[in-house]
């Protein structure tokens, strides 16, 4: 793969080839993959919720891939310690010192599977370190490399085992994807064919670490008019007033929508941002940040932002 | 007959100003129907002159009178101004408060008996400005607000509640008086607003409860002081007695020492706990119980008949708790 | 187990919520806000100053202690006076205005003195809101007084302005205190009296004007400067000194010559040696009202002659009961009516500015038949002073082959032996006439008229003085007559046989100048003249800039006076007839109405000239516009959905509209989403591509 020479402008052809290599082994996925892509372009970190073996993990992995980045994946379970991700000192006998044995969250990519199973004092070092992009280990800051993703994975809040996570942490992850069931077409391949996994490794390397500075730094160029803005505001203000929700979306929510929005209009070759933009990507970016008053586990939260779509009008 | 009559009279009287009230009430429904969001219109906006502007109306019948009996020129020409002024105030008082977006969100969650917390929240769009605009519910503080250079003023009422379960309060009352105090607009406002009321919490002896659970064997970690636990970065506010001296002393940081207790249970709360008392008794028992639990950081269940919450703890799971409690027992579309 | 109980924390919540109850209380006394104090001060002071100057001094005094303890009581120094001090202090207020009145309790001073001790003891009362508002209402009421005592354009400018300050305090006190600026504040107060007042000139054209309902206790006289209805050496003199304004003269035509503007009002034909009186009032006002004038039988013996003048006087009030026009008037106005010397009467007396049209004929022949009794009147001579006046009389008329040419002989002694034309003559004792014509010599018009009708009398030819104004200042500006009191003159009259009453002036014998020119002119060398006329621009008459500018002032006086001022039902009737024609009743009513509607729309048009929503960008209009066209032929675009969205949908629907839809949809998105300054052009061909579309289909 040779550097183009300008990324952002062939951007939509990338993404159509790593969408191709990637639904060599996620069927019948391409919103979910664009999307997840989105994700990874602005930037942030993706959290995907679905039921058991509904291919979260595999997806996470085909990603990582197509991105060629150097990627760890962590298996989060109860007995987890932050020290297992992070890394431990340990004295070195021969040099009479401490030396720091790096965990697995050094790398580029961090598949973080079935994250709300470990204990939150486990969770929390992870997502200290999403946060803040560094991690301080007996009282030294290492930094992480960069770029720096994390794509977790998580079950549904409600299966037993779980620890689910805080509200607050909740809204570190950009956006939030469920997989779904696959549809009867992507069923039938997935049945005619053997395991799909095995076709992991066949994954081609479409995109690369430069893509996604070069998207970033072009988020900024896109173009937002007043009639856009004032539809994201109406959206923001309906859920701050709506009292199905028992808390409206904040300012970091309203800012990663817009910023998943530009991503989206680059990614389909517009330097403008459309209604459409926004609202094919708000679910995912609003969905966990929102919480509704009558179902208080977060749940369902889909049907509220679909009422967002439907209620707030474009004007 | 006569006697009958005489004290029928004020009854009757009551009676009609009853049933004229019920009317207005009626007919208010009808023109101004439920909503979350209104925006004040000539459709919902009521305006009379009040008192002060027929004081006003007599003085200047007054400065009428005068302006003829003296044949005074410019006395006829002030008082014309100031009926131009009356008439205008009429618009002017309109104006401000047409154009205002109203809605209202819950506050804090409450306990039934404590004030609701409500929060109204006033929005201009567009250059009109607001001043001196007045909301209140029944039973609650009136508020005034300017929207003038802000485009929005959050104002938060409170209104008593008595019962436990969803909770909504009556018309919101809009009001002004601006800019003269001689015309009052206002508007009955219904948000479709409702907030839960959680029952009324009373007190009882936990231990008891405690003591009488049934061991299941599973074991809580609860930050406590019996035993090291583990070691964390030190946070500001920590205390210094629980400072890992030793490690600091090694040039390694400063890390807190974390202790932990143990109770070996998770606690259940169930409805047949006081079986001597009425429902409303067992719910406020039940809902002090739940507020203690999750002050204390406890695991707890909830069993009612009909309803069954894992043990468990944490906001949500409180608030799901008191939740349960709100409503046991009402009617699943009461206030939904 | 009971360690717990250290563990959980004392239980919160509901310990908050009753102290909130607390918060509720309500507060004892109101504490009027800040700004709003200070507005309403300032409209009390504002209200109060016009009136300083005519109040007796202590209730000045009374009104500014009120403030002063109000201003202490609302810093705190002071408290509020208890129900015993008020009670007092209104009692001292009583008992202080019927001592100052006495029997005038209910003269207009009083009832306005009453007003203001209340407005300012009300200061010291102030327990609730409406107390506030009762002062600020008062303060309105307050204005109409002033009006009773001046009307002038600058106390109209005057009262506009109290009139925003106390709208100012009464939007003050609606006000919050935290968003109160007292110029946004004044500045609202100043747009809805400025938006009122078209309403007011509706009101005020139109509106039927009523008679009063009762009569009102009439003002005194003080201060009024003005001729009365006698006349000693020295009265008109001193008239002289005054440049206040007596009445003004618009002429519909040529105006007369100016040696014929001799402004006639009262005959005195009583001459006590020293002083001339109106003589016995034979013509009780009221007892000839129902008569109308024409039918008394001394009209049948004046012959009008000459050319007719028209002109409006508008007279300032007088206190008394007559009025000024020139010779020979004809009165046909109901307030007014002509006694037997021809001079006009009012019924009323003239306690507002007066205004009135009079026909006059200047050249006219009066009693020229003997009827015995006015002539009678106009012999009487009393003998017992002034006798060497008399002897001088009696030996010259026997010279003189005739009446006429006695009167000859009288004007030119006066020419001849050397008498001075001044406004300051030497006292005169007990025989003024003898000391005057062979002493001083020396005198004013009073000393020339009062001796030269004595001369008369002496030699037997009726005679009488008559004093008015003569002359006055014509404004090259709008061409009126002003007639001032330093233009007041006393002239006489002689009654000849088939001649009938002859005007001679024998001032005009010695000081020609007066008579052709004005007093203005002859006396502005002596420097008694004027000498009580303060500080006002008549002081610059010298000065070309400024005695314009005095002109032109004058001619905005005027015009405020005539037609603003007194505005009645006969103008409005007139100006109705000019505008529309003959009016029915109904026609005027609809017309009013429809008027006022007017004018009240384009006022609340402007009210609402701000939007309350936010004005939509025009791209999202006109495609809003289109969006409501295709709702209107049954596919409306879903709440929420986006362009591009409802585009794939319609075409879906409707393949054949695919490719219009899609051009409107793209030239939309160009324009709303890809820059917040569209290009004008490309909105222009939007604009009339949806139109084109709603057209065609």
């Amino acid at each position: 793969m040779n550097m183009p020479m300008s990324p952002v402008s062939n951007l939509q052809e990338k993404v159509e080839q790593a969408v191709a290599e990637v639904g060599k082994v996620v069927l019948g996925k391409d919103k979910q993959i664009r999307l997840a892509l989105c994700c990874l372009f602005s930037g942030g970190h993706l959290l995907m919720e679905d039921k058991p073996c509904m291919g979260k993990t595999t997806l996470s992995q085909a990603l990582a891939r197509t991105f060629g980045l150097q990627y760890s994946r962590i298996q989060f379970t109860s007995d987890l310690l932050p020290a297992d991700i992070l890394g431990v000192s340990i004295y070195d006998q021969n040099k009479a010192a401490f030396t720091f044995h790096k965990g697995p969250i050094f790398s580029n990519l961090v598949l973080a599977d079935e994250i709300n199973r470990t204990t939150p004092k486990t969770q929390s070092a992870l997502l200290e370190a999403m946060e803040e992009g560094k991690v301080s280990v007996d009282g030294n800051t290492r930094d992480l490399p960069h770029p720096f993703f994390v794509i977790a994975t998580q079950n549904p809040v409600s299966f037993s085992g779980t620890y689910p996570l805080p509200e607050s942490q909740l809204d570190r992850f950009l956006m939030r994807l469920n997989i779904g069931y696959p549809d009867p077409v992507a069923e039938r391949q997935l049945l005619l064919n053997h395991d799909q996994r095995a076709n992991l490794v066949n994954i081609k390397q479409t995109l690369s670490a430069e893509d996604v500075s070069a998207v970033q730094a072009a988020i900024s160029t896109v173009q937002t008019t007043d009639t856009l803005l004032d539809y994201v505001q109406r959206l923001v203000a309906y859920t701050r007033q709506d009292d199905k929700y028992s808390f409206g979306l904040s300012p970091r929510g309203a800012q990663a929508l817009m910023r998943c929005a530009r991503t989206w209009a680059l990614m389909h070759n517009r330097k403008h941002v459309l209604p459409e933009d926004v609202q094919t990507v708000l679910p995912s970016v609003v969905d966990h940040r929102l919480r509704s008053v009558a179902d208080s586990s977060g749940r369902n939260a889909e049907a509220y932002s679909q009422r967002l779509l439907t209620e707030v009008d474009v004007f | 007959m006569q006697i009958a009559a005489a004290v029928a009279r004020p009854s009757f009287k009551d009676m009609l100003l009853r049933a004229w009230r019920s009317r207005f009430i009626f007919w208010v429904e009808r023109r101004i129907p439920p909503a979350r969001n209104i925006v004040l219109s000539h459709r919902n906006i009521f305006i009379i002159p009040n008192k002060q502007g027929l004081g006003f109306l007599l003085v200047l019948a007054l400065m009428f009178i005068g302006a003829i009996n003296y044949e005074i020129s410019l006395a006829f020409a002030l008082v014309f101004l100031l009926i131009g002024v009356f008439v205008l105030t009429i618009f002017y008082t309109f104006r401000n408060l047409a154009g205002l977006h109203l809605s209202a969100v819950p506050g804090s969650s409450v306990f039934a008996g404590e004030k609701a917390e409500i929060i109204v929240i006033l929005n201009r769009h567009g250059e009109r400005c607001y001043e001196s605009v007045q909301v209140s519910f029944p039973g609650s503080r009136k508020l005034s607000c300017d929207l003038l250079e802000a485009t929005e003023q959050r104002l938060t009422l409170y209104v008593p509640t008595e019962k436990r379960g969803y909770f909504a309060p009556g018309r919101l009352v809009v009001e002004t008086v601006f800019p003269l105090g001689i015309c009052r607009a206002w508007s009955l406002l219904d948000l479709d607003f409702r907030t839960l009321v959680y029952p009324r919490p009373e007190d009882c002896d936990l231990d008891w409860i405690l003591s009488n659970q049934h061991h299941t064997g599973n074991t809580t970690i609860v930050r406590g002081n019996d035993d090291f636990h583990g070691l964390r970065d030190y946070r500001e506010g920590d205390s210094l007695k629980h400072v890992a001296w030793k490690i600091l002393a090694r040039g390694q940081g400063m890390y807190t020492k974390e202790y932990s207790s143990n109770i070996d249970e998770k606690i259940w709360l169930r409805w047949d706990m006081f079986p001597t008392l009425d429902t409303e008794k067992r719910l406020s028992r039940l809902c002090w119980c739940v507020i203690k639990l999750d002050a204390a950081g406890i695991d707890y269940g909830l069993e009612l008949p009909g309803f069954r919450l894992q043990p468990a703890k944490g906001q949500v799971h409180y608030q799901q708790a008191l939740q349960a409690l709100a409503l046991f027992g009402l009617p699943a579309g009461a206030g939904a | 187990m009971s360690k717990l109980a250290g563990v959980i924390p004392l239980w919160r919540k509901t310990n908050t919520a009753s102290k909130k109850k607390v918060a509720a209380k309500t507060t004892e006394f109101y504490q009027i806000p800040r700004t709003a104090f200070i507005w309403l001060l300032a409209s009390v002071v504002a209200v109060i100053m016009p009136h300083v100057t005519h109040l007796p001094i202590w209730l000045g005094c009374v009104c500014g202690l009120c403030m002063a303890g109000r201003v202490l009581i609302w810093q705190g120094r002071m408290s509020l006076p208890g129900n015993r001090i008020k009670l007092a202090l209104v009692l001292v207020m009583v008992v202080l205005i019927v001592v100052q009145f006495g029997r005038n309790v209910f003269s207009t001073d009083a009832t306005v003195g009453v007003l203001l001790v209340g407005i300012t003891l009300k200061l010291l009362e102030m327990h609730r809101p409406r107390d506030v508002l009762t002062v600020l209402y008062l303060c309105y009421f307050t204005l109409v007084a002033e009006f009773i005592y001046s009307q002038a354009i600058v106390v109209a400018l005057y009262s506009a302005l109290v009139a925003v300050i106390i709208t100012s305090a009464l939007i003050s006190l609606n006000q919050s205190e935290d968003s109160q600026r007292p110029w946004r504040t004044f500045r609202l107060a100043g747009i809805m009296l400025a938006q009122s007042v078209p309403l007011m000139a509706a009101f005020f054209l139109l509106f039927p004007r009523i008679s009063p309902l009762w009569s009102v206790p009439l003002q005194s006289k003080n201060g009024v400067t003005g001729l009365s209805d006698s006349m000693t050496p020295g009265d008109i003199s001193q008239l002289a000194r005054s440049a206040d304004l007596a009445f003004r003269v618009k002429f519909s035509g040529e105006a007369p010559a100016y040696s014929e503007l001799y402004w006639r009002a009262l005959t005195l034909d009583d001459f006590t040696g020293r002083q001339w009186r109106h003589g016995l009032i034979l013509d009780l006002p009221q007892s000839l009202r129902a008569n109308t004038t024409d039918n008394r039988p001394w009209f049948q013996n004046i012959e009008y002659l000459g050319r007719t003048v028209d002109y409006n006087v508008i007279l300032e009030p007088t206190y008394e009961n007559w009025i000024y026009t020139l010779e020979m008037p004809q009165i046909h106005d109901d307030r007014m009516l002509m006694g037997r010397d021809f001079e006009v009467g009012t019924i009323r007396r003239i306690t507002q500015r007066y205004t009135y049209d009079v026909r006059s004929t200047l050249d006219y022949r009066a009693d020229a038949t003997d009827d015995g009794l006015s002539q009678r009147r106009a012999r009487r001579v009393p003998t017992e002073t002034n006798k060497r006046a008399f002897a001088f009389a009696t030996e010259l008329r026997k010279t003189a082959a005739s009446d006429e040419d006695y009167i000859r002989s009288v004007l030119d002694y006066y020419r001849n032996e050397k008498f001075f034309y001044t406004l300051s003559p030497p006292k005169l004792g007990d025989n003024p006439v003898d000391e005057f014509l062979f002493d001083t010599r020396s005198g004013f018009c009073e000393h020339f008229a009062s001796s030269f009708t004595f001369l008369m009398r002496a030699a037997g030819i009726p005679a009488r003085v008559v004093t008015g104004y003569m002359g006055g200042e014509f404004n090259p500006y709008d061409s009126t007559l002003t007639v001032r009191q330093y233009d007041a003159h006393a002239w006489s009259e002689v009654w000849l046989p088939g001649k009938g009453w002859q005007r001679v002036d024998p001032t005009a014998a010695v000081a020609p100048q007066r008579v052709s020119q004005g007093s203005n002119m002859t006396l502005k060398q002596e420097k008694e003249f004027m000498d009580e006329a303060g500080f006002s621009l008549m002081r610059f008459r010298d000065s070309k800039l400024l005695n314009d500018l005095r002109l032109q002032l004058e001619m905005m006086d005027y015009s405020w006076n005539r037609f603003v001022l007194n505005y009645n039902q006969d103008m409005q009737l007139q100006l109705f007839n000019n505008l529309f024609g003959t009016m029915t009743r109904l026609k005027m009513l609809l017309s009013v109405i429809a008027f006022m509607l007017c004018i009240t729309l384009f006022v609340v048009l402007v009210i609402f000239r701000k939007s309350a929503k936010t004005p939509l960008p025009p791209a999202t209009r006109h495609y809003l516009n289109f969006c409501d066209y295709m709702a209107g032929l049954g596919f409306p675009r879903h709440t929420g959905e986006p362009p591009l969205q409802y585009l794939e949908r319609m075409s879906r629907q409707h393949p054949q509209w695919r490719h219009e839809l899609e051009g409107i949809t793209r030239e939309f998105i160009h324009l709303a989403y890809k820059s917040n300054q569209p290009d004008p052009l490309v909105l222009k061909s939007f604009q009339r591509r949806i139109r084109r579309a709603r057209l065609l289909s």
